[in-house]
């Protein structure tokens, strides 16, 4: 097995994260770590990086806590919002998949019916004959909802 | 039909907006804990990520971050320590966007350490640049052991790891960072700390 250190660097750095200065470690610690290479190694990275993190502490550039706290704020603010508009997006997607797929759908099983209505203009199946052609009354009524579906898809676009 | 359900949500969104009730702590507790954390997280994050700039987005990420918690931790130590734990989650998805947008290893590449536009900044100290060639993780490991001063099982507990697995990779991480500083910059270590006060 790979030796890893001394096994009272574990004591030792509990010592100095509770805010104990090196030199002020208790008797027995301080005599170990001055005959224990490990130990004295521990410590003086241990200094190198008390040093370093007191620099860049002085140094750093941090903002205002109210900046933060605003900014915060706006971000609280913006979740509470798309929390509470979530369902309605949900009910505006499935409404458009839907009517979407009922179009599709009314399309898909019209088709025959239609194609033998624009060879026939006058005729029905069965015995009723309609004075005007049919076939230019259902296919004005398709291109009003495909114009009202994209009025409503822009609709929904713009309000986004 | 829709178009009034959705007037009644906008309705309820923007009494949501004027609520500030859901952040997890008000102002003044919140000022305390940033005048206290605030340098020291900043501090790991440039270190760490050898990136001011990025500390600086990173470290107002952190306490929005915390501010939005459900439970937020009520003791000064633990709530420090959970900042900590959302720096370095923070720092790790930073890292695995960057990996995927591109794919050389970021993780021995060289650091931006002179892009910040504060001079001041003592980055490219001996150690900044000694930590610049570890490991993220080893960054990590060694900031929070000797910097910060925390136990195995707080530096477990904010970087996602088995307490008994911090104490061989703390020990590899010193041995490599001694071997890249060097003995000639060992001999200036050997000065003491001031005592804590």
């Amino acid at each position: 097995m790979k030796q890893i250190g001394c096994a009272n660097e574990v004591r030792i750095l509990e010592a100095l994260g509770r805010g104990l200065a090196p030199e002020a470690l208790e008797g027995p610690l301080r005599r170990h770590v001055a005959s224990c290479a490990s130990c004295a190694e521990l410590i003086s990275v241990y200094n190198l990086f008390q040093r370093d993190s007191e620099q860049l502490c002085a140094a750093a550039p941090v903002p205002e806590a109210g900046c933060v706290w605003w900014r915060a704020t706006l971000a609280s603010r913006r979740a509470a919002a798309e929390r509470a508009l979530r369902p309605i997006m949900i009910a505006e997607k499935a409404a458009l998949a839907v009517g979407g797929g009922v179009l599709m759908a009314l399309l898909v099983f019209a088709a025959p019916w239609l194609a033998r209505q624009l060879d026939h203009p006058n005729t029905f199946p069965g015995t009723v004959v309609y004075s005007f052609p049919l076939a230019s009354l259902i296919v004005t009524s398709l291109l009003i909802c495909l114009l009202l579906m994209a009025g409503a898809l822009y609709t929904l676009w713009a309000e986004k | 039909m829709l178009t009034r359900a959705r007037a009644l949500a906008k309705g309820e969104a923007a009494r949501a907006e004027g609520e500030v009730k859901s952040l997890a702590m008000d102002e003044e507790s919140f000022r305390v804990l940033y005048e206290r954390t605030a340098r020291l997280l900043w501090a790991y994050l440039a270190r760490v990520s050898g990136n001011p700039a990025l500390a600086d987005d990173l470290l107002q990420e952190c306490y929005c971050r915390f501010l939005s918690l459900a439970n937020p931790p009520q003791e000064e130590a633990h709530r420090k320590n959970y900042l900590f734990r959302i720096a370095t989650n923070l720092l790790r998805d930073h890292w695995r966007s960057e990996r995927k947008h591109s794919p050389a290893n970021i993780e021995t590449a060289d650091l931006p350490l002179e892009d910040h536009a504060v001079a001041n900044v003592p980055l490219r100290s001996d150690l900044g640049r000694a930590l610049a060639q570890l490991k993220p993780k080893e960054r990590q490991l060694l900031w929070l052991a000797y910097a910060e001063g925390a136990s195995h099982k707080e530096i477990a507990a904010t970087s996602g790891m088995k307490t008994a697995s911090v104490r061989p990779l703390l020990f590899r991480a010193r041995k490599k960072l001694l071997a890249l500083i060097g003995g000639s910059s060992r001999d200036n270590m050997r000065e003491p700390r001031k005592a804590a006060s």
